[in-house]
């Protein structure tokens, strides 16, 4: 679902990153109003648990690749506000160290991974919890399981509207498409078919296991009232402080990520300049490279697809997720001393 | 009963000229951050705790290395590590570690930045992340040991006593002229009540006073040396070798396998 530089123009990006900017101010502005100071790593956290998500590839028939992405169990978690701000810095880890998603279609990734996810997942996880009626058990577990399914694919959805409908916008005299070649429907569908089956069983299952993870050995990392009270309203925080079994978690995380090279092949819509004319969709290859893609924006990734030139594939892999992990913290903590309000007397 | 004279009578209007009094100001600012520096007391915990040869050590292994590696693997492995490093510290000290290394990194990439237009990416990705991971290993470096201790680790490295007594009073008298320095900044202060545009001019005046004062310092310190018995011969440092020195000496060894590792696969 990470869209690459040039397959969106570069009006498309400009105005969904100004769609966006209005859901950073107010996930800034809620977040340095509600969430606790010292809580400020666990944004940390929850972002390197979904940078860890999005580097675990599920592979597709027919040759592309998916990920989970873990937005709405973050916001189920913190709050969507939380979860957008965590899912961002993931996203600008991932577009500048690893050229994982365009730096110019950041604010497009942003809007539909960090904005569009988190956000219906949440609200629709709410709405199922309220129609199951249970805030605890099992129902509550069909209630998240839900809207995280719907929550990427209506994410997914987006994308590949975005992806459609660049050839009806752009184009040249020949009518051959200036960015991503592919019309609505096949766009919409291609996304939907992978977003439907495997990728949705894949967030679905990530964002059960981890919650249910959570729930059992730090139930003190959420701040969100969705876990932290039961139906009776009793507080359902653990008297044990274990909120380091979390790190323990992101740590087998870490060491798991090779997995993720297993899947071989592209995702849909991540196809490179020197490959995407020779991809077949409906039978037949593109036949030519969209000018906007040989002529575009060119982001040289410290190390591009996770993989350092002279180092093993899985070592380097490994190292790529420390690194984002602990970028991951190191903003947070940073952002949160920026933020700290001196108390009143 | 004779008049008020006309003078008494009119309204002055005082309209005080500008004085940014940038001079003293900055110079102040400049000797106050010296002065806090050196009394910077150092941090604890982690690697603020291995003995201060083994931490000098491990930051100049890690520095020669990262500069003389030709294997963009191999920083980058020591970028991780010093990032996971990192991670574990509160926001403060993070803060404080952090801030000179991400200064010389956004220095070196706004330098380098012209090498884009020649398609140099290796270069231009390379050379900052190299001067992020060496600021960043001599940051922790400063903020994990008081002055004084560097000179117990010289010692422990077989330095001469000469060159170490040099470090050691050249650190102590950049203390002590700072606060000569910062009380003549205040009595200046203190005469330019109301308007003084001559403050830049009394530098000369500042600097000679400072001099004759560094003259009598002089002569208190060698007296204070005879009087001690003191003839500039250093002790070495002679603290027990702890497991989590070991530790230190562990992390350079393998520090020096990975880097002929990776040298060799070039």
């Amino acid at each position: 679902m990470h869209i690459p530089d040039n397959y969106l123009s570069v009006s498309t990006c400009l105005t969904l990153a100004a769609a966006t900017v209005p859901v950073w101010a107010r996930s800034i502005k809620t977040v340095a109003r509600d969430f606790p100071r010292e809580r400020f790593s666990a944004l940390g956290v929850a972002a390197a648990f979904s940078f860890l998500a999005m580097m675990f590839n599920v592979p597709l028939p027919g040759g592309t690749t998916g990920h989970a992405v873990g937005g709405t169990l973050l916001a189920a978690l913190l709050g969507p506000e939380a979860a957008c701000l965590a899912l961002s810095i993931a996203l600008l880890l991932q577009a500048l160290l690893f050229g994982d998603g365009g730096v110019l279609a950041f604010g497009a990734n942003c809007f539909n991974i960090a904005f569009i996810l988190p956000f219906s997942g949440y609200y629709s996880y709410l709405l199922f919890r309220s129609l199951l009626g249970s805030s605890a058990g099992v129902r509550n577990y069909v209630a998240l399981a839900l809207g995280s399914y719907l929550g990427i694919n209506v994410a997914a959805l987006a994308a590949g509207v975005e992806f459609g409908l660049q050839p009806l916008l752009f184009h040249n005299a020949e009518g051959q498409a200036l960015y991503c070649p592919y019309p609505l429907g096949v766009a919409t569908a291609a996304m939907a078919v992978g977003h439907l089956t495997v990728f949705g069983l894949a967030e679905v299952v990530f964002t059960l296991a981890s919650y249910a993870f959570i729930e059992r050995t730090s139930p003190q990392f959420a701040t969100n009232p969705a876990l932290t009270q039961s139906d009776d309203g009793a507080t359902a925080r653990s008297t044990r402080s274990r909120f380091n079994a979390i790190y323990l978690g992101i740590a087998l995380l870490v060491l798991a990520t090779p997995l993720g090279l297993l899947a071989e092949g592209t995702a849909w819509g991540e196809w490179g300049t020197d490959e995407i004319a020779e991809v077949v969709v409906d039978g037949q290859p593109l036949g030519y490279t969209p000018e906007g893609m040989t002529n575009g924006f060119q982001w040289n990734a410290l190390v591009p697809d996770y993989a350092a030139p002279g180092m093993p594939e899985w070592l380097s892999y490994i190292l790529s997720a420390i690194a984002g992990v602990a970028c991951s913290i190191i903003i947070f903590k940073l952002l949160a001393l920026c933020l700290r309000r001196p108390k009143l007397a | 009963m004779s008049a008020l004279p006309e003078w008494l009578t009119t309204r002055d209007e005082f309209a005080p000229g500008k004085e940014s009094g940038a001079f003293l100001r900055k110079s102040a600012n400049a000797l106050a951050f010296v002065l806090r520096s050196a009394r910077y007391m150092p941090e604890r915990g982690g690697f603020f705790r291995f003995s201060p040869p083994v931490k000098l050590a491990l930051a100049l292994v890690t520095v020669l290395f990262v500069s003389a590696s030709s294997n963009f693997a191999f920083v980058a492995t020591i970028g991780v590590v010093l990032l996971s490093y990192l991670a574990t510290l509160d926001a403060r000290r993070l803060a404080r570690v952090l801030t000179p290394p991400l200064e010389a990194f956004v220095a070196s990439v706004l330098i380098l930045a012209p090498s884009l237009i020649w398609g140099q990416t290796r270069a231009f990705w390379i050379v900052p992340v190299k001067t992020l991971a060496t600021t960043t290993a001599l940051s922790l470096l400063a903020s994990s040991m008081n002055w004084n201790r560097f000179t117990c680790a010289f010692k422990s490295f077989g330095l001469p006593n000469a060159l170490i007594f040099i470090f050691d009073l050249t650190l102590k008298y950049v203390v002590v002229f700072s606060e000569i320095c910062l009380e003549t900044f205040d009595a200046l202060r203190l005469r330019s009540v109301g308007r003084n545009r001559r403050q830049a001019r009394s530098l000369g005046a500042i600097a000679g006073l400072t001099f004759l004062r560094a003259q009598d310092a002089a002569k208190d310190q060698f007296d204070a040396m005879t009087c001690r018995c003191f003839s500039c011969v250093y002790r070495r440092y002679r603290a027990p070798f702890r497991l989590l020195d070991a530790l230190g000496v562990i992390f350079i060894l393998l520090e020096t396998t990975a880097f002929w590792y990776f040298e060799s696969v070039v």
